[in-house]
């Protein structure tokens, strides 16, 4: 049933509208029937009519008027309209003012009238819903363009409501996400104030402690006065807690580089049977006082591991001495390892006790920091609970993984595992461990490969097979030209490559191959078929990376690093004069520096790193004794000759005592000079003690 | 007649008493002072053959006596042993740059700062032989 609010004046026509409704073939029209405008907007904003019929020729109103009107109250509802004319442009008007369709008067009849109702209402009505729909995807697509949504959910009526929910979701989110950051900025500040807190407190902690455990330590070793035994005993008990807590503040500290990634490990390839051992060793008499028996079984097959020794056995013991802390007397310990096959990636090691063992839900939380759980270990087993969490780091560190099998009252199996020895795993972690040292002190890491020329044909008097051996030969004399503690060479036996790695910038790495090259150069001779390669390495390449940049570059050693560089040192100019022209006119390829104070020298020493220095001895300040020390008392220049010149050669024992590879009396023959020079360059060390053999004969 | 002669430096003075001790209970004299100022002073005119250094002192702390030290033609070849309770390794990294000879960190085992200087002092007579 359609309600029809019928908007006409005269009563007749009225008449004739409802009789052609009645008689229409689509039943169920309900009219009803207003005489002003006004009364049919009061109808309108009633509600529940279906469609108006407007007559646009009212007697006191301006049809366009009402049309506006009625629109305006009731913009869903269709409005047909009753005209005598059908002008185009007042059509149009009509239309534009919300008019659904019109009809005209002469031609009303009941079909056509019904039928034109019908369908405006379903033609409003369908209109009206897609006005929202497009109003809505109009809101869709605002939001999108001002970033409030990531997706459209869906287009059924319903995705309104969820557009509104997922643009609160997001809303929230945001909220969310402001919150976690904040919280996150405080944990980091937190983390840092605790790392602050932590090395303060160690170091205080460290100086008292420090402090009391040598006051015990001299009343123990008796250097404050006699002791009875048993007050010996007493300040025994008292050493051992003083390192139980320094081990427990190590612990920490310990833990606390491993959390923050401080920790350093230094993997080389490392026979585990003897780390076992030791470790067995270590706890065997520690155990017996608890009548434990603590077992070591090693497989026969049992490879090398790519490990980090000191941290491998740090390990070890942290698992053994958890397995003697829970284990009552009587109880037995196993140390083992595992090898499924000789493929094998991991070697396993497990630790095995028939201690008081631990439940299920501790077994999630052993590893966790300060994490004590409420066993009952033995008398004086008391842990800093630090223990197996260091372990777990450990093994991490090297790529292994641990873990832990365990029922209450039938003991317990950790289980962890390290990587079987490769050159290829080798050399990786090599240049890694250095690589992270390096940039965590901010420095650059350089790699110098140097490879025994593959084009020898066998001409310079060795085989291949014995590239090996002259790999560890030039090995070891690469080693005495590196300078600091963090310089490090590496054989590649597979390869026949020798690794060098130096803390160094490019400039510094450019240094070190022109001095690698020379001392090849003066221990080999020039012709050794050497080729080296190199480049910096940084974080940010794979090691494969690294291998593939450097191994393209390889070039022959260098024929001009082969002139010598000598050093004369001597407060008198004329000498150095003198001295020089004589070496410099010589056959010798020489690189000739002058230094006249022996404080100078010492200085130009660092940089000029000469193989020989000529020096005098008595020089005002800094005389040639003490420059001569300076020399000697740096492991580095270990490869520089040294040779004396003096007017008092009875400080040349002295001399040859301190290290002085020859002595020269002045005056000097320049001949004798410059064959002496020859000599210690060209032919090797001369023995100090046949020098000053050769002087006291003389 | 004494082995040699060390200077202890620190600013805890019962560190300083301990080590003292500790070094002369195995045969070495010692001279002692308490903060980096005085150190400078008492190593210029002692001539000590073996500095053993604190790092955090009050007006000169342990690097800045070593740097002065090297740079003086007296003390330039000292071998100087740094024991500290600082495991930094910024300050382990300065204190190698500024010449240690050695680093202990406190608490230490007495054996291995007695061997440090047994160790040093021998060398300082021997060409290194690598």
């Amino acid at each position: 049933m359609s309600t029809i609010l019928l908007v006409e004046n005269s009563p007749i026509v009225a008449e004739l509208i409802r009789d052609a409704l009645a008689k229409a073939p689509q039943p169920g029209f309900n009219v009803v029937r207003v005489a002003q405008p006004n009364e049919a907007v009061r109808w309108l904003s009633e509600g529940g009519i279906d469609a108006v019929l407007l007559d646009l020729e009212l007697p006191d109103s301006n049809g366009i008027d009402t049309l506006a009107q009625i629109s305006k109250v009731a913009p869903e509802t269709p409005v047909v309209v009753l005209t005598s004319s059908d002008d185009p442009s007042l059509v149009t008007s009509l239309l534009h003012l919300g008019m659904q369709n019109y009809l005209i008067k002469t031609e009303i009849r009941p079909g056509t009238l019904a039928g034109m109702l019908v369908c405006s209402i379903e033609h409003k009505r369908v209109l009206t819903k897609l006005q929202a729909e497009y109003d809505r995807l109009n809101e869709y697509f605002s939001a999108i363009r001002e970033g409030q949504v990531d997706a459209i959910i869906g287009s059924d009526p319903e995705s309104t409501v969820l557009h509104i929910e997922a643009m609160k979701l997001h809303e929230e989110n945001k909220r969310v996400a402001e919150v976690l950051a904040r919280s996150n900025a405080k944990l980091k500040e937190l983390d840092k104030a605790k790392s602050e807190f932590l090395s303060i407190a160690s170091h205080e902690l460290r100086t008292p402690l420090t402090i009391i455990k040598e006051y015990v330590g001299l009343l123990h070793d008796g250097i404050a006065g006699p002791v009875t035994s048993d007050q010996k005993e007493c300040l025994e008990s008292a050493l051992q807690n003083c390192n139980r807590l320094a081990n427990l503040i190590n612990d920490i500290l310990d833990l606390q580089r491993l959390d923050s990634g401080r920790v350093r490990i230094r993997r080389s390839k490392i026979d585990v049977a003897a780390l076992l051992g030791n470790c067995h060793h270590d706890f065997l008499s520690r155990c017996q006082t608890k009548y434990q028996r603590l077992e070591l079984q090693i497989s026969e097959n049992l490879p090398p591991v790519l490990c980090d020794p000191g941290k491998l056995t740090q390990v070890l013991v942290n698992l053994v001495a958890n397995a003697y802390k829970f284990t009552p007397e009587g109880g037995a310990i196993t140390i083992r390892d595992y090898v499924p096959d000789t493929a094998a990636q991991y070697v396993t090691f497990q630790i095995e006790d028939t201690g008081v063992g631990i439940s299920e839900e501790d077994q999630e939380c052993v590893f966790d920091k300060f994490t004590q759980l409420d066993r009952q270990p033995g008398p004086g087993a008391k842990g800093t609970g630090l223990g197996l969490a260091i372990a777990k780091n450990i093994v991490e560190l090297h790529g292994g993984e641990i873990s832990l099998k365990s029922s209450p009252g039938e003991g317990s199996t950790f289980t962890f595992t390290i990587p079987v020895y490769t050159e290829d795993g080798e050399l990786t972690a090599f240049i890694e461990d250095r690589l992270s040292a390096a940039t965590a002190t901010g420095k650059e890491l350089s790699v110098t490969l140097l490879k025994l020329d593959a084009t020898d044909q066998g001409d310079s008097g060795y085989d291949p097979g014995d590239k090996i051996d002259r790999l560890r030969e030039i090995e070891k004399c690469v080693r005495q030209t590196l300078r600091r503690k963090n310089d490090e060479t590496l054989v590649l036996e597979s390869e026949k490559i020798l690794v060098i790695v130096a803390e160094t910038d490019k400039a510094g790495a450019e240094s070190l191959r022109h001095r690698v090259e020379q001392s090849i150069a003066n221990e080999f001779g020039a012709t050794i078929p050497v080729a080296l390669g190199g480049g910096m390495v940084s974080a940010e390449d794979s090691p494969e990376d690294w291998m593939a940049k450097m191994k393209g570059q390889f070039l022959p050693l260098r024929a001009e690093s082969l002139a010598k560089r000598v050093l004369i040192v001597d407060d008198e100019e004329q000498v150095l004069e003198l001295i020089s022209q004589a070496l410099e006119s010589s056959s010798l390829n020489l690189k000739i520096e002058l230094a006249n104070e022996g404080y100078k020298a010492c200085l130009r020493f660092e940089e000029f790193e000469p193989h020989l220095v000529i020096l005098d001895i008595n020089m005002p300040g800094y005389d040639g004794e003490q420059v001569l020390r300076r020399i000697i008392s740096n492991p580095r220049w270990g490869t520089t000759k040294v040779m004396v010149i003096s007017g008092t050669p009875e400080k040349f024992r002295k001399m040859a005592e301190l290290g002085a590879d020859d002595c020269l009396a002045k005056p000097f023959d320049l001949k004798a000079l410059v064959d002496m020079v020859a000599s210690l360059l060209h032919g090797g060390t001369r023995d100090t003690l046949a020098a000053e053999r050769e002087l006291i004969e003389s | 007649m004494a082995k040699g002669k060390i200077l202890v430096v620190d600013d805890e003075p019962d560190i300083v008493k301990t080590v003292s001790m500790r070094l002369k209970s195995s045969g070495y004299d010692v001279v002692t002072a308490m903060d980096g100022v005085q150190a400078v002073e008492v190593a210029m005119k002692e001539r000590p053959d073996l500095i053993v250094l604190d790092i955090r002192m009050p007006q000169r702390d342990g690097h800045g006596v070593a740097t002065r030290l090297r740079d003086s033609t007296e003390t330039a070849f000292t071998p100087i042993i740094f024991l500290t309770a600082s495991t930094t390794e910024s300050d382990y990294q300065t204190a190698v740059g500024a010449g240690a000879s050695k680093y202990i960190t406190k608490p230490f085992a007495p054996e291995e700062l007695v061997a440090a200087v047994e160790q040093l002092l021998q060398s300082g007579h021997k060409r290194y032989a690598h």
